[in-house]
């Protein structure tokens, strides 16, 4: 049995999906009470945490907002500053231990994607580690799995915008670990769908593959990274791992 | 792009190339980084088309059924 809750939250869909019926309520409750701590971070404009923030010096700040900076830090770092925070994110500062964060001014933090990315993680480990549940939990997109999975797997259909004749591709998520898509209308690669260790690394290997145009392959295959990338023209290339997949209309 | 949809079903030969020869170049690549444990595609990479011929090592069919549990993309 898969039992599913969705509403919206941090600017997108959120669903949590547990393989007992009677897990549901308990990871739904941890999962709202995440989002809508995220949500009052850094997904509410001038009046959230972030937007409200005094810049120029260390600021003590909420552990949900020094997870999510420090999610896009990391994500800018790994991508070599493709996927980056913001101009100037190179100068801000952050401790994760005391939650002290110090945004320079004139500089303008965006975290949202990558901290929705890093949040399903985190619900995601809770559910799991604390609470024994074995649960797939997706912020737009961005899919963590932790624990016991269905038999066969979470079944998640990978959108690629534009099927084919043969529909939508399927892959069964049977691992712990994370799936994100990053999509482009102008770039190289219409999508590029990453699998990883954890969904913040899926997040940010899909959207540094896609800003690398032709040159992804090449460098998610060095990172031994699962992908399915689509090209502009259609073509489509799998890198090293990547799940069997089935497909539905 | 300023193909029309009609285009979509050509691919560029060249492209086909160079993507195929970007996937040779990365052989010897950092290793273990992270590795799917079980049900992935046995070819290491491959290549297809969307809706056509497959080019080279198109992807398998799995055992999975029933309809999908959630989705990723397209938000």
């Amino acid at each position: 049995m898969v039992a599913t809750a969705r509403w919206d939250a941090v600017g997108t869909w959120c669903e949590v999906l547990t393989v007992e019926d009677d897990d549901l309520a308990t990871a739904a409750d941890v999962a709202r009470a995440q989002t809508a701590g995220l949500d009052r971070a850094c997904f509410v404009g001038s009046d959230s945490e972030l937007g409200a923030l005094a810049k120029g010096s260390p600021q003590l700040v909420s552990p949900l907002l020094a997870g999510g900076v420090a999610a896009a830090l990391r994500t800018a770092d790994f991508s070599g500053g493709l996927v980056g925070p913001g101009d100037g994110w190179q100068r801000v500062r952050l401790d994760t231990e005391r939650c002290l964060l110090m945004v320079p001014e004139g500089v303008e933090l965006d975290v949202c994607h990558s901290a929705r990315a890093w949040l399903a993680d985190r619900i995601a480990d809770f559910c799991a580690e604390e609470l024994g549940i074995g649960c797939l939990v997706n912020l737009g997109g961005n899919i963590a799995v932790r624990g016991a999975v269905p038999p066969g797997g979470w079944q998640v259909e990978i959108d690629d915008a534009e099927p084919g004749p043969e529909g939508r591709p399927v892959i069964p998520m049977d691992w712990s670990g994370g799936l994100a898509t990053s999509s482009s209308v102008l770039g190289n690669w219409r999508t590029v769908t990453a699998a990883a260790r954890s969904c913040e690394h899926a997040f940010a290997a899909s959207h540094t593959a896609i800003g690398l145009g032709d040159g992804a392959p090449r460098w998610l295959t060095q990172r031994e990274l699962p992908a399915r990338l689509v090209h502009a023209d259609g073509v489509v290339v799998h890198t090293n791992g990547w799940p069997r997949q089935r497909w539905i209309a | 792009m300023n193909s029309s949809s009609n285009d979509r079903g050509r691919v560029p030969a060249v492209r086909i190339a160079g993507v195929g020869l970007g996937m040779l170049g990365a052989v010897g690549g950092v290793a273990g980084w992270f590795t799917l444990a079980g049900g992935a595609d046995p070819t290491p990479s491959s290549l297809s088309q969307t809706g056509g011929t497959a080019v080279a090592g198109a992807s398998s069919i799995g055992h999975a059924a029933g309809p999908a549990h959630t989705r990723t993309g397209g938000s």
